[in-house]
């Protein structure tokens, strides 16, 4: 069982609370049967029934394949949860580039540009299962949270907490790459163990985003003359797309640059890392890399 | 436990004339969908002045949903009636053609079809779970089975044996501009909702004292669905069970129908 689990089976046990589920995470079908409600795949009422218990005042945590979640439901996410302020936590499987064998009718890689249309949600894209329990155990279901789930532990990546100041997991390279979600494990631990890779970059998580924190954060970025931002989105909705605006109005020179989906679905067939060697995250490439 | 004689039934047709003109004097300001307003008025008349308290402060109360949001302007007359609703607000456009969330005791925004009943098998679950009696009850359009959301809702509501959630069908037998049986008719509906393990209730949508009838025999053993057939635009005679006039331009000459 891993920590989300372990921290769902906490959840449960407080009054009005419910994990509903309409995924086929065997895990979260068997954590019991209190509270735990399964619609099968019927994930257009999942969020109406979500939203129900919402409006009671029940804290909900609703899972789901993201893209289904989120794409498939989208009109009762903007009118049963968004309009009707109706608040609950949105867990999405498979998001980006974990869907990978699945081919592009599986894939979710476009739910910031989606998203992003509504006043009252927030979108997490945690870099590990450590940091989405963390995040979620603060939560007050006074808004929605659309998270991407990403079991990679911390242990695994290599992250130790003390490391992390402000969400920068690396702070000694002149340059700034920003990512988040399981990008971020990867890129960790090629930075992390490579020393040329290590004096060149920093490393931000940007991994919860909403309207606020980003002018916020931003100032955090100013110092870095080179940015590049690696993201398993599409480029429309992406955290690149809004920098490059926010960075133009406040005229300053940052050089950005880009590496994710662009327009398309990725290509499918493949392991997670040949996806992102495919993007071109290599060693060689980013120690060639030219902003 | 309350007793429905002939004093209630009469009441009820009071109650009836006066949400009616409230509701012609709202077409004549706005328009609406008067088709769809009138072919439910009884049955509402009936939930709302006799049945259930859905219009209580307190937390835990009966809840009603319009999950044909269209007929919000009944629901703003009896909410009119009810002083719930200023006259200023009730001939203003704080009151439009669907139920407006900010509005006491309309708990839920509607009108895009097929969610008031996911919302409502929510709200249902929710109060089981707190071993609260009262009931949740959703008004649905005939039309409105076409959305499949309505159908993946029915399917929990069985699972999850919600016998607190009353389903009522208002069988109007149109959808839009034309007969719901031309456009995309459901074969053996009573039937199909049995099969899926429903109370299948049905009953004469403008008979009072058969509305009570059927909602008397509600088993609270499992979910109940009460088809009301009904008639579109109820009560004008030259307009009703007709495929026009699902809605209803304050500026169309026939207007004067609507006679105060």
């Amino acid at each position: 069982m891993n920590k989300y689990e372990k921290f769902l089976i906490k959840e449960v046990k407080k009054k009005n609370t419910f994990v509903l589920t309409a995924e086929n995470l065997l895990a979260i079908r068997n954590l019991g049967r209190k509270n735990i409600l399964d619609v099968g795949i019927c994930e257009q009422s999942l969020i109406g029934v979500a939203a129900g218990m919402a409006k009671n005042g029940g804290r909900c945590y609703v899972h789901a394949l993201s893209n289904f979640l989120i794409c498939r439901a989208y009109e009762f996410l903007k009118i049963d949860l968004d309009y009707n302020n109706c608040n609950c936590v949105l867990v999405g499987s498979m998001g980006g580039v974990q869907s990978t064998f699945n081919g592009p009718t599986h894939q979710a890689i476009d739910e910031m540009s989606i998203l992003e249309n509504f006043n009252t949600f927030d979108i997490f894209f945690p870099s590990s299962i450590d940091e989405m329990t963390n995040i979620l155990s603060k939560f007050k279901f006074n808004k929605t949270i659309y998270a991407r789930f990403n079991q990679k532990t911390n242990q695994e990546i290599g992250i130790k907490k003390k490391d992390v100041t402000n969400n920068f997991l690396l702070k000694q390279g002149k340059d700034l790459i920003i990512s988040n979600g399981i990008v971020i494990s990867y890129l960790y631990k090629l930075i992390n163990q490579d020393k040329e890779l290590k004096n060149k970059y920093s490393l931000f998580n940007f991994s919860y985003i909403n309207k606020n924190n980003f002018s916020y954060d931003i100032k955090k970025f100013l110092n870095y003359k080179k940015i590049l931002i690696i993201e398993d989105h599409l480029e429309n909705g992406s955290i690149y797309s809004k920098l490059k605006v926010l960075i133009s109005q406040k005229k300053h020179k940052n050089k950005l640059k880009a590496i994710n989906f662009g327009k398309k679905y990725f290509s499918t067939n493949r392991e997670t890392i040949d996806i992102f060697q495919d993007l071109g995250i290599t060693k060689k490439n980013l120690l060639n890399f030219k902003i | 436990m309350k007793t429905f004689n002939i004093k209630t039934e009469n009441n009820l047709l009071k109650k009836r004339n006066s949400i009616k003109l409230n509701l012609f004097e709202y077409t004549k300001k706005n328009s609406s969908f008067l088709g769809s307003c009138l072919s439910c008025l009884d049955v509402l008349i009936y939930i709302y002045y006799y049945k259930y308290d859905l219009c209580s402060k307190k937390k835990f109360r009966s809840r009603f949903l319009l999950s044909k949001g269209h007929a919000a302007p009944t629901i703003y007359s009896i909410l009119y009636d009810k002083k719930i609703i200023s006259k200023k607000k009730f001939f203003s456009k704080y009151v439009y053609w669907h139920p407006n969330k900010n509005i006491r005791t309309i708990d839920f925004q509607t009108g895009a079809l097929g969610h008031g009943l996911p919302v409502s098998i929510g709200m249902a679950k929710f109060y089981l779970k707190n071993k609260c009696n009262n009931k949740i009850i959703t008004l649905l359009g005939d039309g409105e089975l076409n959305e499949g959301s309505v159908w993946e809702s029915l399917f929990l509501a069985i699972n999850w044996k919600l016998n607190n959630l009353i389903i009522i069908i208002d069988k109007n037998k149109y959808q839009a501009n034309d007969e719901t049986d031309k456009v995309l008719k459901i074969n053996n509906l009573n039937k199909i909702l049995k099969n899926l393990g429903f109370q299948v209730l049905e009953c004469n949508g403008h008979n009072f004292k058969n509305i009570n009838d059927q909602f008397k025999k509600i088993k609270n053993s499992k979910p109940v669905i009460i088809v009301a057939n009904t008639i579109r635009n109820y009560g004008i005679k030259e307009i009703q069970n007709k495929k026009d006039f699902w809605f209803f331009d304050k500026s169309d000459k026939k207007i004067s129908l609507l006679k105060t």
